[in-house]
Parts: structure tokens; sequence; C-alpha cells
């Protein structure tokens, strides 16, 4: 695979692929826990995300940290970079709702392609209205103001199950969200496309009233 | 298929006027778990169940898909294929290439107590699919068919090959195989009641009037 540029290389993506394909190739690899948990949902069926991650590790407060308690945050989110996803681990507490409308438009305007979030969200219609594919595990009104705090940022965290570093590709869809190794990646999307057109050539044949059994033996992917 | 002959009045019905029909034949529990939900709301299934359980495996199996492959190249017109997981982790019972080969044998649906993915083909195929969760892992390595056309319980229902799966957005119902003919007879009448209500309701007469006359709801 060629790519010319990183911006062409994550379009590529999500044009001819897909989570499923790339969680069979990681498993292939011996990658089999890069999957996060299923209850991490997109707020919209059509949204997808593929970019860079960029972390946020949040730690629970019970008033706000003094001086600033947004400042990690702030920082974090004007640092974003085109096709960077801010993915934020948080501590299950359900308190902190790390991500809402504004800093949806602020990390647009940066380049951002999407955001993870392993807890709640809020201003969610407004969210699904402009379009930014914001994947969560729930959603609640509650602000982080006085509930959590941005730790650290750009350090490795753990998200649905799935440990993610820092630049780490994260590409979502309605089936779920994985997370691709650097170590692996060239290797995963090439790989991934090839089973892409196996599976393509395996449904042709299935469309054609062929038995799974037969298809299966040719092309060896399901 | 064995509900063929009854695709004209099944087409008609709702899972909750199949559950009302079951409620007053004493067979109160008989809808799976509300998490089984169909990939999108318009999605509705109904045939002779066909069933697989898959359990946890750890390791590759010596076939892969083997008996999976199996079951769907066997399923014929009309049938709903039900599989149960045993697998404390969520991985794809279900997806888009078995989808394609599911519908080509005429299957009617799959309902799932594990996952599914491929959301988008599936949805784009219009295959009804019901499902506890969405996700992109492969069951290969993570839980494998061992059995096919036995009786599981999935969503907490048990379930034997032949019995009647009626599946729609209000959840997925299903009717022990003995009781079948009575339950569709019964819920036949109560469809043409509910209709004929909906007519007096629309017309303007009052929920109670209308009740003490026809005792439908």
């Amino acid at each position: 695979m060629n790519w010319k540029s990183e911006e062409e290389k994550l379009a590529w993506i999500r044009e001819k692929l897909y989570t499923p394909v790339v969680s069979d190739t990681l498993d292939r690899l011996g990658f089999r826990k890069q999957a996060m948990r299923h209850d991490i949902r997109p707020l919209h069926p059509d949204f997808i995300v593929v970019g860079r991650a960029r972390t946020l590790l949040w730690m629970q407060t019970f008033e706000p940290v003094k001086p600033n308690p947004y400042v990690h945050e702030i920082r974090a989110v004007d640092s974003l970079r085109p096709g960077d996803v801010a993915v934020h681990s948080t501590d299950h507490s359900w308190t902190v709702a790390p991500w809402g409308e504004l800093l949806s438009t602020a990390a647009r305007m940066r380049g951002s392609t999407g955001t993870i979030v392993d807890a709640v969200v809020r201003d969610v219609k407004r969210i699904i209205a402009m379009g930014f594919p914001t994947f969560a595990r729930g959603i609640m009104p509650l602000d982080s103001w006085g509930r959590g705090f941005v730790a650290d940022v750009d350090v490795a965290i753990e998200c649905g199950g799935v440990e993610v570093h820092p630049g780490d590709l994260v590409f979502g869809d309605y089936d779920g969200i994985v997370v691709i190794p650097r170590a692996v990646e060239d290797e995963t999307l090439a790989e991934a496309f090839r089973k892409a057109t196996s599976e393509n050539r395996t449904r042709d044949e299935l469309l054609q009233g062929r038995l799974l059994a037969e298809v299966y033996e040719k092309y060896g992917v399901l | 298929m064995r509900y063929l002959k009854y695709d004209e009045q099944l087409s008609q019905f709702f899972s909750s006027v199949i559950m009302d029909t079951l409620d007053s034949l004493g067979r109160r529990v008989q809808c799976m778990d509300p998490r089984i939900r169909p990939l999108v709301p318009s999605m509705r299934a109904w045939g002779e169940a066909v069933t697989i359980r898959f359990d946890a495996v750890v390791e590759m199996p010596q076939l892969p898909y083997g008996l999976e492959i199996q079951a769907v190249d066997g399923l014929r017109e009309g049938q709903v294929l039900v599989s149960q997981c045993n697998s404390p982790e969520l991985s794809a019972a279900w997806g888009g290439l078995l989808s394609t080969a599911a519908r080509a044998r005429g299957a009617r649906g799959m309902v799932t107590d594990g996952g599914a993915r491929d959301y988008a083909e599936i949805v784009e195929l219009g295959f009804p699919t019901f499902c506890r969760g969405h996700t992109p892992y492969d069951s290969l390595g993570r839980m494998d068919v061992t059995e096919i056309n036995i009786a599981i319980r999935c969503g907490g229902i048990d379930v034997r090959p032949g019995d009647l799966i009626f599946a729609d957005v209000d959840g997925t119902v299903v009717v022990p195989q003995e009781l079948s003919d009575e339950v569709i007879s019964k819920a036949w009448e109560k469809v043409n009641g509910e209709s004929r209500v909906r007519d007096a309701l629309r017309s303007g007469a009052g929920v109670a009037e209308t009740f003490a006359k026809y005792r439908i709801l």
C-alpha cells in the first residue's frame, strides 16, 4: 500500500475497510484483544471515526481542582491536530462527562475526526446534528466541573479494556472500535484489504447461490 | 418448513399479540431477554427454529466454522436460525457473509444471545438479525458451534428445533411447537378483534365502552 500522505491513508481506511475485517487481521497477527468493550457505542449509526489517538487520562474529583479544573482538558483539545482522535480514560465513576458539544466544535476546528469516551457524554442531539463522530458508554447531562479532572495527556491509557498509546490508529464504526498498534499498523491495513477483497468475492459467489461450505473452502474467509 | 402455510397470518402478527396469546394459555415466560434487539427497529422475522449452540474456546478449532457452515448451508425456506452463545465475552455469532448465505437458502432471520457484526452490510441486505450487542470480534478462536439441532436456551428461553419464533422490535417470542397451531389461530382472532377496536376508537368511541364491547385492549 502506498499512501502519499497521512490524510490519504486515513481516507483510504474509511473508504475501503470496516472494523470486523481489521479485527480479524489483528486476530491473525496474534493481537486478539484490540476491540473496545461493546458498550462503547457511536451516538449515531452512521458515525465512523478514523485517526490517531490523543489520550486523556481522567481522575474523579469531589470539588473543582484549583486554580483551573479545565486546565489540561483545554490544553489537550487546543493541541489536537488534523486526524487526531481524543480518547478518554476515566475511572468508570459514571459521574464524569468528559465531552460535549462545545468541545466537539473546538476539536473539529482543529481538524480532529472524532472522540472516544469510556464514560458518559452530553449535548448529544447537537453533536449528532453537527456530525462529529462521538463514541461513548452512556449519556448524562453532568458537567465535569468539580467531578473530573484531566490528570495527564498523551500518556498510555486503558479505554474500553484496550491499552491505547498516543499515536495508535483508532478505527470505530457501528460494529465497534479497534485499536491498531503502531508496530503492526501497515501490515494490518494491507492484510485487512486483502481479506476484504476475499470477502467481496465470497459474497458474490454466495449471491450466485453457491453453498457456504464450497465458497469457504475456496476463499477461507467468513 | 412447517409454518409456511401460516405465512399470510404470521405476516400480520406482532410479538405482543403472540405473547398475549401465550399468556392466555398460561405460558407467561416465552419472550427472550429484552437486551436481544433487532439491528434496526423495522426488522421482523418469523419461522421454524433451527438451533445451534456455541461454546467458548481458547484456541482455533480444527475445522474453522465447521458445524456453523453446516447449519447455515442446511437452512431451508422459512426457517429462523437461533443461537445460544455460552461465552462470557461477546464475539460475533453472526455477520454479513453468513446473512448473505442464509438469505440465499430462504432463511427468514437470525436470533442470538451473542453478538453480530457487519451492521451496515446486514442492514443493506435487509436480513432480519436480532442480537445482544455489536462487536467487530470474529467468533473464530473465541467460541465455536459444538452442536446443532438440539434444545437450547437463548435469551433465557428454551428453544427446540421446530418451535415457532416470532421476533420484532418489541421482543423475540418462542412458541413451543405443540402449541403453535392453537396460538396462531387464537392470535389471528385477536388481531382481527384489534382491528375492530382500532376502527371503533378512530371513529370516536371511548375506551371504556370499546373495552366493554370487545374485551380487547
